[in-house]
């Protein structure tokens, strides 16, 4: 299998930062699922353990271990012999392909017993299209960066495609060419990973790759979606062998080297003393750290910016929409409930569509991408007067 | 107060983070690089002075020992300097919210081990069971857990100190399964219903005496503040712990309040490993340049036994072997090592006479060293703007 898969130093470290075992009492951890299982597979037994599916994949377990065991990676390998209801097992074919369920994302409601057979939670809400019209931002504000790919995740493209036209008019501020790619609905391949699928993982992802490869050269792919991020610059080599033509960056890395009159005029915005929580989702933690988005909101003007309590929400991609995860999913926002309600934000900036409803539901907080809330700043840096 | 420029920080245990909370103090910015989760959630979380002399006898008045010890470098023999680091811990762990006391002990004190025994500490959160003197104390047999059996730990206690310890077995809660470890106990008594559940069970414990209860380490992570009072209000006596192996509770509780009030102060963590390192920057594995006023290396790993930096200037991980990195051309610096210009600090770790296997004075060396680094950081980069 992998290298260090039999290092395992039974350091319990990982155990130490899994959000999950921490809420439920039925969930064995990181440990235990992941390289002790392993070795027990090895030694030829084949059971797998009650509750593995509770892992949300979070992967905060692999960032943590000292001696590189893919803690995470054995889980999903753990997770392909569980036996699952015919319902479940559908469900969960379904909810691998992210993409192809993006297609209907303009019916914006999917019926309660539809619900109640597909084993979809009825607590938590289901993602709804974002409608909004995005206009340009004016002239660049630097000179040619080159062209740059804008990831059009599954997500975005499906349920926030405002989202993608207003970070590529930041982009275009900045002084980007940009192109949105895949032209199709496509998936990284995270989802069928996460759901104990990495056969169909890859194959997800060498088709998106193969998608990516028809448009032009770019100097850079930049992402959205901290998942979809850590997949294409991390997953992809190390577990499909997929390579792309250029660094993958995500978008507050590449925001937060915009230049010095983007800040100038983002700080001249009045109106900018509101309450914003920053919640890093826990793969961005995991592939490329955290701090980086309560940074860029200072940056952006946002004086009263503190960081979510919050190791993961507990969205997990779709995790929190499968029934028998609902209240799991429940207790790791629950953190972030009582933050909010201290707090009294006006909104939480996070970095993964998925995650932005499940926080909006459990804070009735408005809660967007990075993208929009520097979007809607700069407009109003335009609406209220941009001669100064 | 000293404004200070960037600097990139390897390492997220306790020599990495307090370095990053001097600089964040200062209005100076800091990128924290790790590649794994630092040293805290591996012990208890004191910080020990100095223990034991060059025999093996307890030390009692670490103040003293530096003073008086042959082998120590002159600015390690000022107890005013010491005081005053320890001072600075002190306020640093009030703010981010560490509840310690309002002053640094002059001696060492003793703390219980989980089989009973008697060690010299110095710096501790209020929640740490610590004594100046033996005396009769309570210990609390929490079920299935196999690192505190109360029996042992009162007989052991008894036989070393002469003094009386009683114990009692907690009972379980709905819900309990035997595979509970610590962490398990503190989750559950983080939520309202294991504060509820613990009032009860202890209200049936409740017997005349003023002696400490003591309890293994498994009195809640983020919420331990409110489990403590409830189990103080109920026995209407002291209650601390003693920590326990890995997973440890006392460590946990410290990462997450300080990663915490880094972040608020707007340190950047950065998860990656680093593959090579000079005096302005470090390459990542993954291809990245990070590049910074100043370069510091807090890789100690625990006790600072690591990530192992040769002569050679390649880093070495111990445990696995692997050489992961370089240190290029650059020298390795011996903390303390005025001449930064030459040198990548190097904080937390066995070098220049530190050894808390020998000595226990693990907790001094995190403290010394990244203070000694810091002052070496903020004069060159006076210097430096001078220029």
């Amino acid at each position: 299998m992998w290298q260090a898969a039999d290092a395992c130093l039974k350091c319990t470290l990982c155990v130490t930062q899994c959000p999950v075992v921490s809420v439920n009492p039925d969930f064995a951890g990181p440990k235990a699922l992941g390289p002790e299982w392993f070795r027990r597979h090895q030694a030829g037994t084949l059971e797998t353990m009650a509750h593995v599916d509770d892992c949300t994949f979070c992967q905060l377990c692999e960032a943590a271990c000292p001696v590189d065991v893919p803690v995470a990676h054995l889980i999903a390998a753990h997770k392909e012999g569980t036996i699952r209801s015919w319902r479940h097992r559908l469900r969960d074919e379904m909810l691998a392909r992210p993409h192809r369920v993006a297609v209907f994302a303009r019916f914006s409601t999917v019926p309660t017993l539809v619900r109640s057979v597909g084993a979809i939670s009825q607590k938590t809400p289901l993602p709804r299209r974002h409608r909004e019209s995005v206009g340009g931002l004016g002239p660049p504000l630097a000179k040619s960066q080159g062209r740059v790919a804008l990831f059009r995740d599954c997500y975005s493209a499906g349920y926030d495609p405002g989202l993608l036209d207003m970070a590529q008019a930041l982009l275009s501020l900045w002084g980007f060419e940009v192109v949105q790619l895949p032209r199709v609905a496509s998936c990284c391949g995270a989802a069928a990973y996460a759901a104990g699928k990495p056969a169909l993982a890859r194959k997800t992802a060498e088709s998106c790759r193969r998608e990516l490869a028809l448009g032009p050269q770019v100097s850079a792919w930049v992402t959205l979606n901290a998942t979809c991020d850590g997949t294409l610059r991390e997953e992809w080599p190390r577990y499909f062998g997929l390579s792309l033509d250029a660094p993958v960056l995500p978008f507050d890395e590449v925001a937060l080297s915009a230049s010095d009159e983007f800040w100038r005029r983002m700080h001249l915005v009045s109106a900018s003393n509101v309450p914003l929580i920053t919640h890093t989702t826990c793969r961005g933690k995991v592939a490329r750290g955290d701090g980086h988005l309560t940074k860029l909101a200072r940056r952006a003007g946002f004086s009263r910016v503190e960081p979510s309590v919050a190791a993961c929400c507990g969205a997990a991609g779709s995790y929190a929409f499968k029934v028998e995860h609902e209240d799991t999913a429940q207790a790791l926002a629950k953190p972030l409930a009582l933050q909010s309600k201290r707090v009294k934000p006006q909104g939480f900036m996070t970095d993964s569509g998925t995650c932005a409803i499940h926080i909006e539901h459990v804070t009735q907080v408005q809660t967007r991408h990075p993208a929009y809330w520097l979007y809607r700043q700069y407009q109003r840096y335009l609406q209220e007067g941009s001669g100064q | 107060m000293t404004t200070c420029g960037d600097v990139i920080v390897v390492g997220r245990g306790p020599a990495g983070l307090l370095f990053s909370s001097l600089v964040a103090q200062n209005r100076g910015s800091v990128i924290l690089v790790a590649d794994a989760q630092g040293s805290f959630p591996l012990w208890g979380g004191q910080w020990d002075f100095c223990n034991y002399t060059d025999d093996g006898e307890h030390v009692l008045d670490p103040y003293q020992w530096w003073q008086q010890h042959p082998s120590a470098w002159d600015e390690v023999r000022d107890a005013s300097t010491w005081t005053l680091r320890w001072q600075h811990l002190m306020t640093l762990w009030q703010e981010i919210g560490i509840p310690v006391p309002d002053r640094v002990p002059k001696l060492n004190r003793w703390m219980v081990t989980p089989l009973g025994q008697l060690r010299p500490t110095y710096w501790v959160a209020n929640w740490h069971f610590v004594m100046e003197r033996p005396g009769p104390l309570v210990f609390v047999d929490v079920p299935g857990l196999v690192d505190f059996r109360a029996e042992v730990v009162a007989r052991v206690y008894t036989a070393t100190t002469g003094q009386m310890a009683k114990t009692f077995r907690l009972a379980v809660p709905s819900g309990w399964r035997r595979d509970w470890h610590a962490l398990n106990w503190a989750w559950f008594l983080d939520s309202k219903a294991g504060q509820d559940w613990l009032g009860q069970a202890l209200r049936d414990q409740v017997r005349a005496g003023e002696e400490a209860v003591v309890f293994p380490q498994i009195l809640g992570v983020d919420h331990c503040e409110e489990v403590l009072e409830v189990a103080q209000r109920v026995l209407g006596r002291p209650v601390a712990e003693v920590p326990l192996p890995p997973p440890a509770v006392g460590g946990i509780r410290i990462q997450r309040r300080w990663e915490y009030w880094l972040r608020r102060h707007g340190i950047q963590l950065v998860s990656a490993r680093v593959t090579a390192a000079n005096r302005h920057s470090v390459t990542l594995q993954d291809g990245r340049a990070l590049a910074a006023d100043a370069v510091v290396l807090a890789t100690g790993g625990i006790l600072g036994g690591g990530l192992e930096i040769q002569p050679s200037g390649s880093v070495r991980n111990t445990v696995t072997g692997a050489v992961i990195g370089t240190l290029g051309d650059q020298l390795l610096g011996a903390v303390g090592h005025r001449n930064w210009d030459e040198s990548v600090p190097v904080i937390g770790r066995m070098i220049q006479g530190w050894n808390p296997d020998k000595r226990g004075n693990g907790g001094a060396m995190n403290l010394w060293t990244a203070h000694v680094a810091y002052q070496a950081f903020i004069g060159h980069t006076a210097l430096a703007r001078e220029n």
